[in-house]
């Protein structure tokens, strides 16, 4: 006792204040208290500013009138809509971007991230300058170089590229003709030899030699104005078809002292391209050809690109329904097909039975809802003046408008081609701005970098000894993959993915450098329209928060499904 | 070959056969072609890969290199790379500064490697060879490849050019250095004589001399056209769409008479004059083709006048190829000087060689003649790769040369200096102890020095304030990552322990801070900054303070990731360290400060200077509020007369710049880190 004594003499303070309890309490007050003065210092000061100013936080006016436009947004919006609107189409936009960037990067990083992995030393390299080049240069540059070096040196609309690009090109005949002899040959003779046996490698090379040199010949025919050997001329002293035969012969000859191994192959050219030249010398083979006129689909320009549009009808509801009624009875037939497997153990291929179904119901469902009848005639504005004319001529004419198609067509879905109007624009067609598809490419390219060495790392993770004792125990390919080395390897990579993704998202407001309407840029507007910062930094904030949490929780839920389940 | 007999029943006799001791392998199995096979043409898919692979990389490099060997005119970088490298500091005196402070960093970067890396002599000796070779370069190149003529028209006639009519202007000012020859002929008829001829002419040209050419090319080209549209139509290959649109255009194109039948080029003689920059005639000569070449040495350096004229009618020219005036670079602005208001200097940047002449441009009854500006005499044509040599290359090289020089003197200094530190001072149980004691102390003095260099701390002198507006180029990325790690240091580990508090308040406190933080982009955190800041310190309103808001957005945002960095350090101790601390009756803070955060930072070293080069990064982002860092520097150059709208070259050297930086370092850290030494090594 007399030890412990002193401990309480000495001291000072209150045996109160001693308690650990209560120091972390004082501890905690004074810690609020420092950062509560520090703020409303700051915000006192921020508040007599803006006040002086007129400028008090609130949120009415999200309800004022914008008065701008926004160069991509809905058919609602126009510069009469509200503050509030304005920032809900910045958020259609960074949607619009996020979704569909989450799913190209990933793609595209998987694929490099699986090339970085080659066993071709070129592909590795390629690939491993890919990431590196990319992942070392700031993001901003690469959406500038994206936008003002790569769209901006597109040609002008009126010399778009086009895909395909305008022209005339001649189908051969000849082709399903070849394809369809070569089955009968297979059919009659070869499919019941074994795949080496030197009769099958011979005419099969054969085949092939004078299939060759048959088109060979119709192209020197049409391209080569000189060519002697004109198609099915059939003179037998012509001196440069003797030279040819005599050749062939010699070749023939010569196939006569090839190595065993060759022989069957030697054989086969040297004889199969004698038949095709004879045959294209006498004309035996028929020469014709289907003209195909092409025009162009898709237009790729400075102004951006135009697409077909997808024009929903009045029947896509229909449709639907029984589509949906296939899903339906898909889904209970996987269900008990699923359950004959572990009630009997016997293999069934559902995959293909659903499959089968779900296409079957559409196709048809597809042709049913075209057997409504549509009226036979239509009134439509010709040369400026309502006529009424039977709807066939009509659609022949293209004088439907969108209503008119969406009422009286027989498909669920009508694929409209792009229209350009006198000046260029396109009337009719989905376009994308370029500062969509410059911030789009910019991220999904960029952040691929970063997914391909995740993925790289991931496969990498798991031990190669799986991989032997998967091949030891007789797994496929398909299986191996599938079964043994995506499962270990997911495990290592989802969790670094979710942080790229998370990445992706944020860095989608880097559109402010290049103009797309985004919602950081239509709120740095809405701000200085409005002089409302403080609230719009509040919204932008919240919403770039929400994003970033859903995004977490949804990788969260992803992630616990491929953990080590462990006890 | 030898055969063992067995005579015992049932053994089957076997041959063995005597193989030579050693056999040489098949030609496939060993050497370059083996590897080709086995890397390259390993199966038939690796054939396809390795075809298109090649494919690609030939396409992507040569259209890369004909792009820039033949089109890109890299003088934007070239003239524009002390803006690229310092922004707008127009002060000599803090520029000096500046380059003592790049010095300076140098040097601690060679210090460093020699306490933390090991730097092989062959790395050393590959570095120096590359600044032998600039120096020795330019000078090979200078004296084997001749720099191209200069073409410059004369006479009154009037060219037209699609909608473009020119004059050749009377007189034209140049500048030349002391000693230098001008030898100036007129073209003969390996120039002038066809139409073909003309449209081949690549140089510098005047105005007038381009008209002439795009006459010719427009007419060359025209007549292609009509003979390819003609072909197409008699064809069936195309469209009927195509078919009215060929009409159309065949009948709209029209043909002009030949530039050689409508303008006498070099048909009558061309009176050349020099004058000196007072005007005073220095020499005259009347020039045909066939006479000999005007041969004139320059008696001192500076400005000079070229008057050249022609008697004839209104359709001659006369076309002069020049070598020895080149074009220049016109550049005027404000000096600040130590005393008294900014003065404006007029500076003339010779093309070729980055000759300079301040001001005294040549006047004639009070207005000034016209100088042989770059504007109006671009290169026209595609560059043959000995002009891509004699114009881009070696002016390029002479201005790195000196920098690059010292740059890596300064390096080879530190590393040797740390060497030979260690070797007297440190033990053989520490092998790097003083060296690295001593990059210690050095890291910590140079944001000191820096800030000291770069922003002044006296009103006057030789360490007089700079002027924050102006600071710009790689060195305001750099300041900005530096002050993002340095000045973000003590607020994130302040976080990450707050975080780990056991204090409800605080740890909420902090985990909202970081989360709220890590969860919004760089951009907003930077526009709220450059907003809202002024109104909560007005201190910091106001231009010229940009800068510093910038850091501040910088600061806060680097601090969440750097607060996460740390905290995953201090998760990464075994528990056992703070339990025995806690035995041996250390206080709380005594645990954390002696035991705890030292081992954390230690293990943090990789992420953080991971973090270090995203920040470096990240911070191209300032270019979207307005600052001119590297990246925001382009837009400054793309402004310039000279280089209007040139983007796809400043963007080449600003992502070059980016890209080393980021890769070394990233290389430099794997390696110490893959090698376990010292900072880095893991707990």
């Amino acid at each position: 006792m007399a030890e412990t004594a002193p401990s309480q003499t000495n001291s000072v303070l209150p045996s109160v204040l001693r308690d650990i309890r209560v120091l972390q309490a004082i501890g905690q007050i004074v810690f609020v208290i420092l950062v509560l003065l520090i703020f409303s210092q700051l915000i006192s000061t921020a508040s007599t500013e803006l006040r002086a100013r007129n400028l008090t936080p609130n949120f009415a006016f999200l309800d004022l009138r914008a008065g701008f436009d926004i160069s991509e947004s809905p058919d609602w919006y126009t510069s009469n809509s509200k503050f509030g609107e304005a920032i809900l189409v910045g958020i259609i936009n960074t949607l619009r971007i996020v979704s569909i960037g989450l799913v190209l990067t990933t793609i595209l990083g998987v694929l490099v991230g699986v090339l970085l992995l080659s066993s071709n030393y070129l592909i590795r390299t390629i690939s491993r300058a890919y990431v590196e080049l990319l992942r070392n240069t700031p993001l901003l540059v690469q959406i500038f170089v994206w936008y003002f070096i790569i769209f901006f040196s597109l040609p002008p609309v009126s010399e778009a590229l086009t895909l395909p690009a305008e022209g005339v090109f001649f189908v051969s005949l000849r082709l399903p003709f070849y394809l369809l002899l070569y089955l009968f040959i297979r059919s009659l003779y070869l499919r019941k030899m074994p795949s080496d046996s030197p009769y099958r490698v011979g005419v099969q090379t054969a085949f092939l030699a004078a299939v060759v040199l048959i088109e060979l010949a119709f192209y020197l025919h049409y391209h080569a104005p000189g060519w002697p050997l004109r198609y099915g001329s059939g003179q037998l002293s012509h001196p440069g078809f003797l030279a040819y035969a005599g050749l062939s012969a010699l070749l023939i000859a010569a196939a006569w002292f090839a190595p065993s191994k060759w022989r069957a192959l030697a054989f086969g050219l040297t004889i199969g391209q004698l038949v095709g030249g004879v045959l294209f010398y006498f004309g035996v083979i028929f020469d014709a050809a289907i003209r195909l006129e092409l025009y162009p689909v898709a237009f790729l320009s400075i102004r951006g690109a135009a697409f077909p549009e997808l024009l929903v009808t009045t029947r896509l509801a229909e449709w639907l329904a029984f589509l949906g009624l296939g899903v339906v009875l898909s889904i209970g037939m996987w269900v008990w097909f699923g359950r004959i497997t572990e009630n009997t153990g016997r293999t069934i291929p559902r995959e293909l039975y659903v499959a089968a179904t779900i296409i079957g119901f559409a196709v048809i469902g597809w042709l049913l809802v075209g057997i409504e009848p549509l009226p036979q005639t239509i009134s439509v504005e010709q040369d400026g003046e309502m006529v009424v004319i039977p709807l066939d001529e009509a659609a022949a004419e293209n004088l439907l408008t969108e209503e008119d198609l969406q009422q009286y067509s027989r498909t669920p879905l009508v694929v409209r081609m792009p229209e350009q109007n006198r000046f260029g624009r396109f009337v009719v067609g989905t376009e994308i701005s370029p500062e969509y598809m410059a911030l789009l490419l910019a991220l999904v390219v960029y952040t691929s970098a970063f997914i391909a060495e995740i993925v790289r790392a991931g496969i990498q993770a798991v031990p190669h000894g799986q991989i032997e004792a998967a091949r030891a125990l007789g797994l496929n390919q398909r299986q191996l993959l599938s079964m043994v080395i995506l499962p270990q390897a997911l495990r290592v990579i989802v969790p670094p993915m979710g942080n790229q993704y998370l990445n992706l998202s944020k860095n989608s407001s880097l559109a402010v450098g290049i103009g797309f309407a985004d919602i950081f840029t239509t709120s740095t507007t809405v701000m200085n329209q409005s002089g409302q910062t403080i609230t719009g930094f509040l919204i932008v904030m919240t919403f770039y928060l929400t994003v970033s949490l859903f995004i977490s929780a949804v990788m969260n839920w992803v992630n616990s499904r491929f953990q080590l389940v462990t006890r | 070959m030898t055969t063992i007999q067995d005579s015992r029943p049932g053994v089957v006799n076997q041959a063995y056969y005597d193989e030579p001791a050693v056999k040489p392998p098949p030609l496939l199995a060993v050497g370059p072609l083996a590897w080709v096979r086995e890397n390259l043409f390993g199966s038939v898919m690796d054939a396809i890969l390795t075809i298109v692979g090649a494919i690609i990389i030939v396409g992507v490099v040569s259209s890369f290199l004909a792009w820039g060997i033949s089109q890109a005119n890299w003088l934007a970088v070239t003239f524009n790379l002390r803006l690229f490298m310092i922004g707008r500091i127009n002060d000599p005196l803090i520029e000096s500064r500046i380059q003592l402070l790049a010095l300076f960093v140098m040097f601690i970067i060679g210090v460093n490697l020699a306490a933390w890396a090991r730097v092989s002599l062959r790395i050393w000796i590959t570095l120096a060879v590359v600044v032998v070779l600039m120096f020795v370069l330019p000078v090979v190149i200078d004296a084997l490849v001749p720099l191209p003529p200069t073409y410059l028209a004369a006479g009154q006639a009037e060219i037209v050019s699609g909608s473009v009519t020119e004059t050749p202007l009377p007189q034209i000012g140049f500048i030349a250095a002391e000693g230098e020859t001008i030898t100036i002929q007129a073209t003969d008829s390996t120039i002038t004589e066809t139409d073909g001829r003309l449209a081949r002419i690549r140089s510098y040209t005047d105005r007038a001399t381009n008209a002439v050419r795009n006459a010719a090319i427009t007419r060359l080209d025209n007549q292609a056209r009509i003979g390819e549209l003609e072909t197409l139509l008699a064809g069936d290959a195309i469209t009927t769409r195509q078919r009215q649109a060929y009409t159309d255009e065949l009948e709209s194109i029209e043909v002009p008479p030949a530039v050689t039948e409508t303008l006498a080029i070099n048909q009558s003689a061309i009176e050349v004059r020099i004058l000196d920059a007072n005007l005073e005639p220095l020499l005259a000569d009347t020039l045909t083709p066939d006479s000999e070449p005007l041969v004139f040495t320059v008696p001192d350096s500076g400005w000079y006048v070229l008057e050249k004229s022609i008697t004839g009618s209104d359709d001659t020219i006369g076309l002069l190829s020049i070598d020895g005036i080149y074009p220049i670079f016109e550049r005027n602005f404000l000096r600040s000087v130590e005393d008294g208001p900014p003065q404006r200097v007029f500076e003339y940047n010779r093309a070729t060689d980055n000759f300079l002449v301040e001001g005294g441009q040549p006047r004639i009854d009070g207005t000034d003649v016209a100088t042989i500006s770059i504007i109006d005499h671009q290169y026209r044509g595609v560059r043959p790769f000995s002009d891509y040599l004699t114009l881009m290359l070696v002016p390029f090289l002479n201005q790195i040369k000196v920098a690059a020089a010292l740059f890596l003197a300064l390096a080879a200094a530190g590393y040797y200096a740390a060497r030979l530190v260690d070797q007297r001072l440190s033990t053989r149980e520490k092998p790097h102890q003083a060296s690295r004691r001593g990059a210690t102390w050095l890291w910590i003095a140079l944001p000191v020095v820096a800030f000291i260099l770069i922003a002044g701390v006296m009103p006057s002198g030789p360490l007089r304030f700079s002027d924050p507006q102006l600071w710009g180029g790689f060195l305001l990325t750099m300041m900005l990552t530096a002050v993002g790690i340095v000045a973000a240091f003590p607020i994130g580990v302040a976080l990450a322990l707050g975080r780990r508090s056991s204090l409800p308040i605080v740890s909420t406190f902090s985990t909202l801070y970081i989360e709220v933080v890590r969860g919004v982009p760089l951009v907003t955190v930077l526009f709220m900054s450059m907003l809202l800041v002024p109104f909560v310190l007005p201190s910091l309103a106001g231009p010229d303070t940009a800068p510093f808001r910038a850091m501040v957005a910088v600061t806060l945002f680097s601090a969440a990731y750097l607060a996460e960095n740390v905290r995953g350090g201090l998760q990464s101790l075994p528990p056992g360290q703070e339990e025995a601390a806690k035995a041996l009756g250390l206080a709380g803070w005594q645990i954390t400060l002696y035991i705890t955060l030292p081992q954390a930072l230690r293990a943090v070293i990789p992420a953080l200077v991971g973090q270090f080069i995203s920040l470096y990064k990240d911070t191209s982002l300032v270019a979207i509020v307005g600052l001119i860092d590297l990246t925001g520097i382009t837009k400054t150059v793309a402004a310039q007369t000279e280089f209007q709208g040139i983007l796809r070259e400043t963007y080449v050297f600003i992502s070059i710049i980016y890209f080393i930086f980021s890769y070394v370092i990233s290389i430099v850290s794997r390696r110490i880190e893959a090698s376990g030494s010292g900072a880095a090594r893991r707990i």
